[in-house]
């Protein structure tokens, strides 16, 4: 009896092991499938030719910009507000403290890694001390305004270089910086504001958010004690932030144009009504073609295009949680835009998505892409399609 | 005692939660209708090719005809697993199936034996949908990816019965049932691995729910008025299966690039014709056993959301089968204790694609060996060719095979005082 049961068992265990010896599927039965089953792949290439753009300034802050940049050019001008730091060796904090150390020297490095502009025309620009606090997170062009610092230009000697600028600061400043790190008496260091005074070049620097390669600006202090020793400090930002003024660059309805620091956005509008409802797309690229003899870009180029859903164009209310990227090829930037398009097929309403720069508080490019208004229609924006429908 | 208990307790367990496992592909033919419908729930049935419609019921419970409870003597459990194997044959390539499948349980308990009153419960499988179907794209202008038409599913019955005994020695029983399943239509749109393309499906969600009834009568046994003295325990039986409209919920899923959405689902009706059985059965010469059955369920009106389908033709079977018993058997001989049995079936299938309609032919063998005094364990085999290559069709060979386990309990005796 118990060997039937085990029997019983085993003749199971069997049957689930031949079970296991299945074919993989093919395509046998396939002219039998009801045509209500089917589902077929296809593609669609659109370019619509519906006025859809509608630039506008963005408000962001640059307090958290891994560069700073400094400089007037065409229609927008960018200051930049830094304080510099540095620890003290106690050899010479001590005499410090007794007023025994004298600023011999002192002087700014700021290393350029961003222009643009004429290349021959040399940044100019003063430097004043700032006797206000700031805080660089929420620091904008209005707040200038507020800011309290002496009219003087402390800088001097400027000396230019294709990599580097250099400038004196004015000893007795830098003194009391020094002083201050050990007589609370003193007013505390606040930095310096770095104003443009010439016209037709920007050039960035690193900004305390992003210091790669020892190029970050320097404030470079030389100080002596008589009869002791002569020794360099070297101080490097603590707190640094640029901010950002001007107008609306001159527009077309065949262009769209964005620009990095003003934050210029634009609004873009594709009519994708030929999708069938209920596809499920595959792939889609969309890209833009770039309008160069409009655009004006600096020593870097932008690379990406961010892409935001709009849940609202009206308010300008967008998802932070869609973001898209197209990433530049040559003249084209483009990228996949599945996720935001296949929202609108599944229901959502189509009000466009919103454009812009992704360096745009590094650099100060201006883009200019073609709308769907261009006139040679090779150069409107695209959207390949690759989606999935199922019979009905 | 002890040994005995925990192994059917193992085996129950193992037999029960045995899940359908290891299925992919199958007949595409049971992508109309409500797929393959289930008419023989055990191994005795299976392998006398019949569902014996005329049969009292003695070492198994079957819920086919639920007047054969009437001759219910002891408490009965009946468990089975069935396997089917089936290769695809399209003429130019073929391709081999199988599934393993819980095949159901049931169990009864008699009341009044003199009465013919007997209880009966049970879960069954009603019908089962599963096949798979992949197609390479061909358009040269994407990359290379497959479409894939997928269907799996099933529908069950949970059933309550009761028996009694007419005069006359009719026996009449009725059965109160539930059907409740979900079936799946999917079509996938995929790529390879890593390709940029995003997959896409479509799964239509089908989910039934519903009653039902059967109602069975087996006649006394008329072979008194015969005059062939070899022939004894002749009896005619009919059972009537009616189902409700099953209220069905409809829901496609569609499922792409940005994870599932589901449409809203509608409510439908799925109309399910009523199935008639007829069956006739006889002893000869006391230890063989002969019967044949027909079955006729008309197809041709079943409709989903009031559209009958253009694919299904009323089904009829006939089969006939035979079993030998050596009525002599000694208790203590195992092997002369073993039921032996055969059968034939022709199926006129409810599928009819393509302008032709399907139709199956299979032969079947079987035994039932003793676990206990009241205790067997049947197996069923069946063998047999459903369809045709003409017209773009498949044909098909199955094999199948099924255990079932038949505990016979002494419960509830009353004690004399």
């Amino acid at each position: 009896m118990r060997k039937l049961y085990i029997l019983s068992v085993l003749f199971i265990t069997a049957l689930l092991l031949i079970t296991a010896c299945n074919d993989d599927p093919t395509s046998i039965g396939e002219s039998l499938i009801p045509n209500s089953d089917k589902v077929n792949v296809d593609s669609l290439t659109i370019t619509s030719s519906k006025a859809s753009v509608n630039s506008f300034i963005e408000t962001i802050k640059k307090g958290t910009s891994p560069r700073l940049l400094l400089g007037k050019y065409k229609n927008i001008e960018s200051r930049m507000l830094v304080k510099f730091f540095s620890l003290i060796p106690d050899s010479v904090l001590t005499p410090l403290k007794e007023n025994q150390i004298d600023v011999v020297d002192s002087w700014v490095e700021l290393y350029p890694e961003y222009s643009i502009g004429d290349s021959s025309n040399q940044l100019q620009f003063s430097v004043k001390h700032i006797n206000s606090g700031w805080i660089a997170k929420n620091f904008v062009w209005d707040s200038l305004q507020m800011l309290n610092y002496d009219q003087n230009d402390i800088a001097s000697q400027f000396v230019y270089t294709d990599s580097l600028i250099t400038f004196n600061v004015n000893t007795d400043v830098v003194k009391e910086w020094l002083r201050s790190r050990v007589d609370d008496s003193l007013p505390e260091n606040n930095g310096l504001l770095f104003t443009p005074l010439n016209e037709g070049r920007v050039l960035g620097f690193q900004s305390v958010a992003f210091v790669v390669n020892d190029k970050a600006p320097k404030l470079k202090i030389v100080v002596h004690k008589q009869g002791a020793f002569t020794d360099t400090i070297t101080a490097i930002p603590s707190r640094s932030v640029h901010v950002m003024d001007g107008t609306k660059p001159e527009e077309t309805p065949q262009n769209i144009t964005l620009q990095d620091g003003l934050a210029l956005h634009s609004k873009f509008w594709i009519d994708v009504t030929k999708i069938p409802q209920n596809s499920a797309v595959n792939k889609s690229i969309l890209t833009f073609n770039i309008n160069v003899s409009a655009s004006d870009e600096g020593s870097i180029k932008t690379d990406t295009l961010g892409l935001f859903f709009y849940k609202d164009s009206t308010a300008n209310v967008v998802d932070s949680a869609s973001k898209v990227l197209l990433i530049r090829e040559g003249d084209q930037f483009s990228g996949d835009f599945t996720r935001i398009l296949q929202r609108w097929i599944d229901g959502d309403n189509n009000q466009g998505v919103r454009i812009y720069l992704t360096d745009e508080r590094r650099a100060l490019n201006k883009v200019v892409l073609y709308s769907n208004s261009a006139s040679n229609i090779a150069k409107k924006p695209k959207l390949t399609v690759y989606y999935t429908e199922k019979n009905k | 005692m002890m040994n005995k208990i925990t192994y059917k307790l193992l085996i129950i367990f193992w037999l029960t939660f045995l899940p359908n496992i290891y299925a992919s592909g199958g007949s595409i033919y049971t992508r109309y209708g409500v797929g393959n419908i289930f008419y023989s729930y055990s191994a005795r049935r299976m392998g006398l090719g019949s569902i014996g419609t005329s049969l009292l019921g003695t070492g198994d419970l079957s819920p086919v005809n639920p007047a054969s409870w009437s001759n219910l003597k002891v408490t009965r459990l009946s468990i089975g697993v069935g396997y089917n194997g089936i290769n695809l044959n399209d003429g130019k390539t073929s391709a081999f199936y199988s599934t393993t499948d819980f095949s159901g349980f049931s169990i009864g308990f008699p009341v009044d034996k003199d009465l013919g009153i007997s209880f009966v419960m049970g879960l069954l499988p009603f019908s089962t949908v599963e096949y798979e179907v992949d197609v390479n794209s061909t358009d040269n202008n994407l990359p290379a990816g497959k479409y894939t038409y997928n269907g799996n599913g099933s529908i069950n019955k949970v059933y309550l019965g009761a028996s009694y005994k007419l005069p006359l020695n009719f026996q009449f029983g009725a059965t109160f049932e539930y059907y409740t399943g979900d079936i799946k239509y999917s079509s996938t749109a995929s790529f390879k691995e890593f390709s940029p393309f995003a997959n896409a499906k479509y799964i239509e969600n089908l989910q039934y729910r519903g009653f039902g009834t059967t109602l069975g009568l087996i006649s006394g046994n008329i072979s008194k008025g015969l005059s062939i003295k070899k022939i004894t325990n002749l009896r005619l039986g009919i059972s009537l299966n009616l189902i409700s409209s099953l209220r069905t919920d409809s829901s496609l899923i569609t499922i792409n690039k940005l994870g599932q959405l589901n449409s809203l689902s509608t409510l439908l009706n799925t109309n399910i014709p009523y199935k008639l059985s007829f069956g006739a059965s006889f002893n000869w010469d006391t230890d063989y056993l002969f019967l044949m059955d027909y079955i006729y369920q008309p197809w041709s009106k079943y409709d989903f959301n009031g559209i009958s389908s253009n694919n299904l033709r009323n089904l009829s079977v006939v089969s006939f089968g035979f079993e030998y018993k050596n009525s002599e058997a000694r208790y203590t001989n195992f092997w002369e204790q073993i039921k032996y049995r055969g059968g034939l079936s022709f199926k006129q299938t409810q599928y009819y694609i393509n302008g032709k309609g399907i139709d199956e032919y299979s032969v079947h063998a079987g035994i039932t060996a003793p676990l206990g005094p009241r205790s067997n364990i049947d197996v069923g085999l069946a063998y047999g060719i459903k369809g045709t290559n003409d017209l773009n069709l498949i044909k098909e060979n199955f094999v199948k095979a099924n255990i079932s386990l038949n505990f016979g309990e002494l419960w509830f005796i009353r004690q004399e005082r």
